[in-house]
């Protein structure tokens, strides 16, 4: 057997008893599922509306598992399909966040000198601004669709990642692995990305979850302002946004988005966290 | 120490917790009778009342601090208010063939800086809204004024160059500014004063804190004698759910303007200690098709569009029956409304058969095409409003059903409300508008060929519908001066635009506004869209 399938299995072993990992990998998977199989599963075509089966209590009618909306559209279906936009938008979100601000934390901190200096100034000149504002100035010129949305959402919040990352890379690239790479002549890139990128890996994972959670609900925000998600195209943030009328007196409306919600942000933090354990090459705590 | 639950109080604790959730509470908040407090979902920012006006919410600042020559009542009857008496052919006021006015003006009357109140002012405000410069919301009616004098500081004689009987109605809506502040000044639109203004009305701007609410204190030389409160207070709390609680609670003593949503109705009414008041406005809501946009060219496709709608749904479902059908840009209880036009809508099978005959037949994917135009298209209307989101699926559902794709793009008000509609650039808007002079029938602004802003530069006629009989009509309509001819007139307008619908029309507006019982004063006005039009007889009992 080779080191690096015994590295990838000691890998595997660690996060299998890693419990609450296990758990969120397994509410990921099965969340991820259910929006993959949305078409199947959903009883009902989520836009279908019929007002004279409207505000239905869950489990109320057979044909409506989950009850429904304002507008009698069926609650479970709005809920598999808004999974989709949802997830997908956390994801991409996630993606371009983690990919820009691991780029840029490493260049800013492996490179040093202007490189540093210009890069650091970049991002705080973008933190100045209040995320919601800048994703209000870029959506006014970006037409939403799913695509768009989930760039914008991650091109306005990759600068926290950026930080983590520079920090970790300046810490890092002190020690003495990379001078013995230096040492056998290796080059800037393979030294930033082969050598330091696997030893950083652990906070960024643990961003990269968080962020799938700020993107869910930034992506809520936007839709409240009307420049994201367009009904009557679910999404778990317009469904929330859509109950907040109705909280008092059908607040399953709300709860029901919410659990999901919840759940993904929950399932992804665990999931982080226990990737983060398994996979740090520094924390050596074979069971 | 250990707390002990026994299953018979936690059961007691969730009905009492249950019933908190579920009681609509009143709190019996404290009045004070020193002042007034008026929550609305929406904010004024301009307070120069012939400048563009954010209609309902830009009403207040203008009732609050500025007076009309005249008023109109909630009995649709015009009362005097800086002029002495309304101009009419009885009292001398209007020569015998209605092209000479005379208005006496009240001599008593005070700007709020002290300085009196004279005819010079009246001129003044005339020159401002007939001022090419001058971005103001309307000069129908104004634009007739031939020749205007200043006979002594007290008298004007306005000669028309036509008969034009709305022009009442084009006065009450204009409320005259000072022209000892503004006459000196370059450009109105940016003048200091449109945020810091001066007025002879019932109140004075004590304070504004932007976003949240403004401060009035009452004028004690008001002309009409002081307002019976202190204070008013106009308070702004954007979610339309928030500002109900708070009408419940008492935090706010009357929640106007959009008031409680139609899903709330039945609850509002068995509110104890508080009026529920069903307001009509002059607004109608309609779907606006821009006519320079190729899907919508041919009238025959609008009429389709409209056909395949079901308009009566939407208005029993989704506001909960409290707004009535209309088929017309007039609330169906207008005198001048047309009874004669027969509701279409709902014809899903009528509308295709029109559509195939029009040469629009379904492509590959099922939506319509004819020349290589689909009939595909968007619409727009404020984010984030329930009621008009609940329409915008029911109208997508129905078109589906006929081929026609319809995709929903929502903006902030003051995105969708901007160019994107002045400039003419939407496909379709949900939108309410009420007829721009007043109640009166005339359309002018909004149907007249003329008026089509991008080609024209003036008017209100977003959706650029031109026909060469309506504008006929419209010009004729003005000048008649029997109320008979002009429901002739009117209704034919009404029954072309039925045929050929630039706009259709969805329903009347109205609202539900809420107040506590021993607030008296706030009384419906359907011929305003100013809530506050008698602000100054408003008072605790």
């Amino acid at each position: 057997m080779s080191a690096q399938a015994a590295a990838s299995r000691r890998v595997w072993r660690r996060f299998m008893h890693h419990r609450v990992a296990f758990v969120g990998g397994i509410v990921v998977a099965l969340l991820l599922s259910a929006a993959l199989f949305a078409p199947v599963l959903a009883p009902q075509d989520p836009t279908l509306l019929d007002t004279s089966v409207r505000f239905l209590a869950p489990f109320a009618d057979p044909r409506f598992l989950l009850g429904t909306d304002e507008l009698g559209r069926d609650t479970l279906s709005r809920l598999l399909h808004g999974g989709r936009v949802s997830l997908t938008v956390g994801l991409v979100a996630m993606a371009t966040t983690v990919l820009t601000g691991a780029v840029i934390g490493i260049a800013a901190g492996y490179l040093g000198g202007v490189a540093d200096t210009l890069l650091m100034r970049f991002v705080d000149t973008m933190l100045c601004f209040p995320q919601v504002f800048l994703l209000l100035v870029v959506a006014a010129f970006v037409p939403p669709t799913l695509l768009s949305i989930s760039l914008v959402i991650g091109l306005t919040s990759w600068m926290e990642v950026s930080r983590i990352v520079r920090a970790e890379i300046l810490n890092l690239k002190e020690q003495d692995f990379v001078a013995a790479a230096r040492a056998l002549g290796a080059s800037r890139a393979r030294i930033m990305f082969r050598e330091l990128l696997p030893n950083a890996a652990a906070p960024i994972l643990v961003a990269a979850t968080l962020k799938v959670a700020s993107a869910v609900l930034m992506e809520s925000y936007i839709s409240y302002l009307g420049y994201g998600v367009q009904p009557p195209l679910a999404s778990w943030g317009n469904m929330l946004t859509n109950a907040q009328g109705y909280f008092d007196t059908v607040p399953w409306l709300a709860i029901l988005p919410g659990i999901a919600i919840t759940a993904t942000v929950m399932g992804f933090n665990f999931l982080g966290d226990g990737l983060r354990d398994a996979l740090d090459p520094r924390l050596r705590m074979d069971p | 120490m250990t707390i002990r639950i026994s299953r018979r109080t936690a059961l007691a604790g969730g009905v009492a917790g249950a019933s908190l959730l579920a009681a609509p509470a009143v709190w019996g908040q404290a009045i004070n009778r020193d002042r007034i407090i008026l929550g609305m979902t929406q904010e004024p920012v301009q307070f120069n009342p012939i400048l563009f006006v954010n209609a309902g919410t830009e009403n207040v600042p203008e009732a609050c601090l500025f007076d009309a020559l005249w008023d109109i009542n909630d009995k649709g009857a015009f009362i005097p208010n800086l002029a002495a008496q309304v101009p009419s052919r009885q009292n001398g006021g209007v020569s015998a063939d209605g092209l000479t006015w005379t208005i006496n003006l009240k001599r008593d009357v005070k700007w709020s800086d002290g300085a009196p109140f004279t005819a010079k002012d009246v001129e003044f405000t005339y020159q401002a809204i007939v001022s090419p410069n001058t971005p103001v919301r309307s000069r129908t009616g104004f634009d007739l004024i031939k020749a205007f004098r200043v006979k002594d500081d007290f008298t004007i004689e306005i000669e028309l160059s036509r008969q034009f009987v709305p022009f009442l109605w084009a006065w009450q809506n204009m409320h005259i500014i000072p022209r000892h502040i503004l006459g000196n000044e370059a450009n109105l639109a940016t003048a200091a004063f449109n945020a810091n203004p001066v007025g002879t009305g019932p109140f004075l701007l004590r304070s504004r804190t932007a976003g949240s609410h403004m401060v009035y204190e009452r004028n004690p030389n008001y002309h009409r004698g002081p307002a019976k409160v202190r204070q008013f207070i106009h308070k702004f709390v954007p979610d339309t759910m928030a500002a109900y609680g708070q009408a419940r609670t008492g935090e706010i003593d009357y929640f106007g303007l959009l008031g409680v949503p139609p899903d709330r109705w039945a609850e509002g009414r068995n509110l104890a200690d508080r009026d529920f008041l069903v307001y009509p406005t002059p607004n109608v809501q309609f779907i606006y098709y821009n006519c320079g946009k190729p899907q919508f060219a041919d009238a025959r496709v609008r009429k389709a569009l409209t056909m395949a709608l079901q308009m009566q749904k939407s208005i029993d479902e989704i506001y909960f029956g409290t707004w009535p059908r209309s088929l017309s840009y007039l609330q169906p209880t207008h005198w001048a409304y047309n009874n004669n036009l027969k509701d279409y809508t709902n014809d899903p099978a009528g509308a295709e058969k029109i559509l195939d005959e029009a040469g629009w037949r379904r492509g590959a994917n099922g939506i319509r095409q004819k020349d290589g135009v689909e009939l595909k298209f968007t619409m727009s209307t404020t984010a984030g409003n329930v009621a008009r989101q609940g329409c915008q699926a029911l109208f997508q559902q129905n078109w589906k059903q006929i081929g026609v794709e319809m995709e929903i793009r929502n903006m902030p008000a003051s995105v969708v409300w901007g160019e994107f509609t002045t400039r003419s650039q939407f496909d379709t808007l949900l939108v309410a508008w009420d007829p721009t002079v007043g109640l009166d029938p005339d359309y002018t602004a909004r149907a007249h060929s003329r008026m089509i802003p991008v080609k024209h530069r003036q008017g209100s006629n977003y959706v650029q519908y031109e026909n060469t009989e309506v504008d006929r009509l419209l010009e004729r309509g003005v000048t008649q001066t029997e109320q008979a001819d002009r429901i002739a007139t009117y209704h034919r307008i009404q029954e072309i635009l039925h045929e050929e619908v630039p706009f259709a029309a969805q329903g009347g507006a109205v609202q539900g506004h809420l107040k506590r019982k021993q607030l008296v004063g706030p009384a419906p006005n359907q011929y305003v869209t100013d809530i506050t039009w008698n602000i100054q007889d408003w008072h605790w009992v």
